[in-house]
């Protein structure tokens, strides 16, 4: 396995889990948001880049940068729809 | 027939290119594939002119653009994975008000869209010209940050 590729799908486990962590221990919705949105969609991108070095065609490595911004232009829809939701529901923001 | 104005046909003839290589990324490059492919394909950017009017941009900002976005949401996933994983939390959350001089449509999606994937932002909500900013860390300079995210798109979308 290349070397490159192993390091790219680690950093993605990484933000992946980095992102679990803050989706857990955040204490409130808006705050859980940023996490998810900012670390999964990074991890992702780092696990798709080193699976596109390890599968080595051109070809799936277009189709997976396809996915990545699908899910970039889903993720970060879907988190302004359940902040503004929230906000407008009522929920006040956590603050120290 | 109605005249076509010129920019709806660099539209169309952008969308066309899009959607072919899309098409081909999706199904494969070879001559079989395009006997369904061609059709689909001219009927989508036609759909697509229907629903969604042509929007002139500049390519050369839209570059700039992409490599300052992946730049910005790496640090934004740094500093999200630094703040979850610290021993203790340092958060101080506030909600952030915005007013943004970008025209409505794709520009502004894409600022709003932009605001959630750049560090210690979340774009909450938006009505007229006012945006609700959900922000990690109620000390940064995020008026200066924002205007940044906003002006490069400016740049992209000429008025």
């Amino acid at each position: 396995m290349n070397w490159l590729a192993l390091a790219s799908l680690a950093l993605g486990a990484f933000f992946f889990l980095a992102g679990t962590v803050g989706l857990l221990r955040f204490p409130d919705v808006h705050s859980r948001l940023h996490a998810l949105t900012k670390a999964d969609n990074v991890g992702l991108g780092f696990l798709l880049f080193g699976l596109a070095l390890e599968v080595g065609s051109p070809l799936v490595g277009a189709k997976l940068f396809v996915i990545w911004c699908l899910v970039l232009l889903a993720s970060a829809s879907v988190s302004h729809v359940i902040a503004r939701a929230a906000l407008r529901r009522g929920v006040e923001p956590w603050q120290r | 027939m109605p005249a076509v104005s010129s920019a709806v046909l660099r539209a169309g003839a952008f969308r066309i290119a899009l959607y072919a290589l899309l098409w081909g990324i999706l199904a494969g490059f070879e001559p079989g594939s395009w006997f369904l492919g061609a059709p689909a394909v001219l009927l989508a950017a036609w759909l697509s002119l229907q629903l969604a009017s042509p929007v002139p941009f500049r390519p050369w900002p839209v570059l700039v653009f992409v490599a300052f976005f992946i730049g910005r949401s790496v640090s934004g996933a740094v500093d999200v994975a630094r703040r979850a994983l610290a021993p203790r939390l340092r958060l101080a959350p506030a909600l952030v008000v915005y007013q943004t001089s970008l025209p409505a449509g794709l520009p502004r999606v894409l600022f709003l869209n932009s605001i959630s994937l750049t560090p210690g932002t979340l774009s909450a909500d938006i009505r007229d010209d006012t945006v609700w900013v959900h922000v990690l860390d109620e000390n940064g300079d995020h008026e200066q940050a924002l205007s940044g995210l906003e002006g490069r798109l400016a740049r992209v979308f000429p008025q």
